[in-house]
C-alpha cells in the first residue's frame, strides 16, 4: 500500500478537525509501498533505530520530528541535520497524525485516555470548538484515593506516582481531563468539574498554563492531578495501531510504547 | 522600620539586575509607610501564606512570585482576586515582591542557595551570559548517581523523588543548573554541561525533553517551588542579618506537589 493512501484514508475519514500543517507525511517518499508500520508517540531516534532494526519502512507517530511545530526544518542545525541523514540512508518514511488522532470521536487520544484511567462513560462535556478538555461524571470519591488508582494504572506505562495539589481528602465526582498543551483549569471549573487531570506541560510556565495556574487552583481549592504527557497519551497510540490494523486492509501495525518521559529516581 | 525603607535598602544594595518598574520587585498591595518589625518570608503569597500571617500577627509578607496568578501589572478583577485582595485589605496586611532581585544576588540569591542546597562546589565554573544558568564541576558520577543524592537532598522539602530523561549510566560531572523559567538545554551545551538540572517550569513542552534524549543528554527535572525553597531560606538569613530591626521568619512552601502512588 502506498504511504500517501494511508494518509488519505485518515484526512477521507477524518472530519475539518484534521489539520495539513500536523497531520501528513513528513520525512520520506509519499510513495512508497509498505504492508508493515511502526507506531510510537515520538519518533524519537530511538524509535527510527527499532524501525531500521526490525525492518519497518514506515512510522506514523503523534509528534514532530524536529522538537517543533514548525513547517520550516533548519537543517543546518546539526542535531537535525543528523537526525534527516539518518532517515534518509535508511529510507525510512514518517507520517505524522496529530490533530488527526486528538480529536477522532470515541477512540481517539483523550477518549483513551479516559477509558485507560477506567472511566468508561461518555464526557458530560467538552470544549466548544476542541475536545481536548472533557468532563466525565464520577461515582463520588476522595480525591486522595483517585490519584492512588489512577497511578496504579498510569505505573504500567512509567508513572508509578502522579503529582497532586490540593487536599487530598475532598471528595469529587465531576473530573476534568485533557491532553496535549491544552488545558485550563478555569475552564474545567466553568464546566462543572470539581477536580481537574491535566498534563505537566500544561503544569510548566512556558506549556500554556504554568506554576501559577497550579498555585491559583491551591488557593480556591480546585485539586489538579497532574500526569506527564507522554503517559497521558500512550493509550491512543495503543488504539492508533488497533484501528490501522482493524480498518486499513494491507497494512500491519506494531505498536513501540514510549510512556512517561521521565523515570522518577530516589 | 517603614516598608519602603525596607525595600529601599534592596535597591540601594542590589544592581541593575533588579526590576524597578514595580513589577518583580517592589510593593504588590499594602500600605508602604507601614512600621514593622517582624515580616514573614515565602516563596508564594498564597492564601494559606496570608492567613498564616494573620494567625500569627505578622504584618509584613516577602516573597518571590505574584499575588494573583500572573506577572502582569494590570489585574482583571475576578471573585477569585476580590477574595484575596479583600483579604489582605481586612487583615491590613502589606506584600512586598523581590523577584528579579533575589533571583540576581551574588552568591546567596536564589540559583546559588539552590547549588549550595544540592552540595555543589561555592563557585561556578561558568556561568550564561544572562547570569541564570550555572556550570559546576563535580567529581564524575552515574547520572543515576547524581539523581539519587538530589531526590536525598530534595525529600525535605517534599520532593522524595525526581524526573530523569535519559540513559542514567553516563558518568557526568559537569552539572548545568538553573532555576525559574529561563534556561536553555542548548545553552547548557555550549557551557560544555554534560548533564543538566532544570525546574520542571522550564522544561516547556515535550520537544525540548525529547531533543535532550535524541542527542544523549541527560535531564534531571526537579519542581520550581523545590529549587526555590533555598532561596528563601537565604534571603530570610540575610534580612535578620543585614536590615537592623526588622526580623524575618520563614515559612516554607517546596514542592508544589505531593506524589501519590
Amino acid at each position: 500500500m502506498k504511504v500517501s493512501k494511508i494518509v488519505k484514508h485518515f484526512f477521507e475519514r477524518g472530519s475539518d478537525w484534521m489539520l495539513s500543517q500536523t497531520d501528513g507525511i513528513i520525512a520520506g517518499d509519499p510513495e512508497k509501498d509498505v504492508d508493515r508500520c511502526l507506531v510510537t508517540w515520538m519518533p524519537s531516534f530511538k524509535a527510527l533505530r527499532y524501525m531500521v532494526e526490525h525492518n519497518f519502512e514506515l512510522l506514523i507517530c503523534h509528534e514532530a520530528l524536529f522538537w517543533t511545530g514548525e513547517h520550516i526544518i533548519d537543517e543546518t542545525d546539526p542535531d537535525i541535520a543528523v537526525k534527516a541523514a539518518y532517515i534518509r540512508d535508511n529510507n525510512l518514511t514518517v507520517v505524522r497524525i496529530h490533530d488527526g488522532w486528538d480529536s477522532w470521536p470515541e477512540i481517539g487520544i483523550p477518549w483513551a485516555w479516559a477509558k485507560f484511567l477506567g472511566i468508561d462513560s461518555a464526557p458530560v462535556a467538552m470544549v466548544k470548538g476542541g475536545v481536548c478538555q472533557q468532563r466525565y461524571d464520577i461515582e463520588p470519591i476522595a480525591v486522595g484515593e483517585l490519584v492512588k488508582s489512577m497511578a496504579k494504572r498510569c505505573a504500567a506505562v512509567g508513572e508509578p506516582m502522579l503529582q497532586f495539589a490540593g487536599d487530598k481528602s475532598q471528595v469529587v465526582s465531576k473530573i476534568g481531563i485533557n491532553t496535549g498543551g491544552i488545558g485550563d483549569i478555569d475552564r474545567f471549573i466553568q464546566m462543572g468539574c470539581d477536580c481537574s487531570v491535566t498534563i505537566d506541560e500544561f503544569a510548566r510556565t512556558t506549556g500554556g498554563g504554568g506554576c501559577n495556574k497550579i498555585l491559583k487552583a491551591k488557593d480556591i481549592n480546585h485539586p489538579v492531578i497532574c500526569v506527564d504527557h507522554g503517559t497521558a497519551e500512550e493509550p491512543g497510540m495503543v488504539t492508533l495501531t488497533q484501528y490501522i490494523n482493524d480498518s486499513i486492509e494491507g497494512l500491519a501495525a506494531e505498536h513501540l510504547p514510549h510512556g512517561s518521559t521521565f523515570r522518577l529516581i530516589g | 522600620m517603614k516598608t519602603n525603607k525596607i525595600l529601599e535598602h534592596f535597591f540601594e544594595r542590589g544592581g541593575d539586575w533588579m526590576d524597578r518598574t514595580g513589577k518583580w520587585d517592589g510593593i504588590l498591595m499594602g500600605d508602604p509607610e507601614k512600621d514593622v518589625d517582624r515580616c514573614l518570608v515565602t516563596w508564594i503569597p498564597s492564601l494559606k501564606a496570608l492567613r498564616y500571617m494573620v494567625d500569627n500577627q505578622i504584618k509584613l509578607m516577602i516573597c518571590h512570585e505574584p499575588l494573583f496568578w500572573t506577572n502582569a501589572t494590570t489585574i482583571e478583577v475576578t471573585p477569585e482576586t476580590e477574595l484575596k485582595s479583600d483579604f489582605i485589605k481586612d487583615n491590613d496586611l502589606t506584600v512586598m515582591r523581590l523577584h528579579n532581585a533575589w533571583d540576581g544576588w551574588p552568591e546567596i540569591g536564589t540559583l546559588w542557595a539552590w547549588a549550595k542546597f544540592l552540595g555543589l562546589p561555592s563557585t561556578p565554573t561558568a556561568v550564561s551570559a544572562d547570569g541564570k544558568q550555572h556550570r559546576y564541576d563535580i567529581d564524575p558520577v552515574t547520572v543515576e548517581e547524581l539523581a539519587k543524592s538530589i531526590a536525598k537532598r530534595c525529600a525535605p522539602i517534599g520532593e522524595p523523588m525526581v524526573q530523569l530523561t535519559g540513559e542514567a549510566s553516563p558518568v557526568v560531572s559537569k552539572i548545568g543548573l538553573s532555576t525559574g523559567i529561563v534556561q536553555d538545554l542548548d545553552e547548557f551545551l555550549r557551557m560544555g554541561c554534560d548533564c543538566s538540572v532544570v525546574c520542571s517550569d522550564s522544561m516547556g513542552t515535550w520537544n525540548h525533553t525529547q531533543k535532550a534524549e535524541d542527542r544523549n543528554q541527560p535531564v534531571i527535572c526537579v519542581n520550581l517551588g523545590t529549587t526555590q525553597e533555598p532561596g528563601m531560606v537565604s534571603l530570610s538569613k540575610y534580612i535578620n542579618d543585614n536590615i537592623a530591626g526588622l526580623a524575618a521568619e520563614h515559612l516554607p512552601h517546596g514542592n508544589m506537589f505531593e506524589l501519590i502512588g
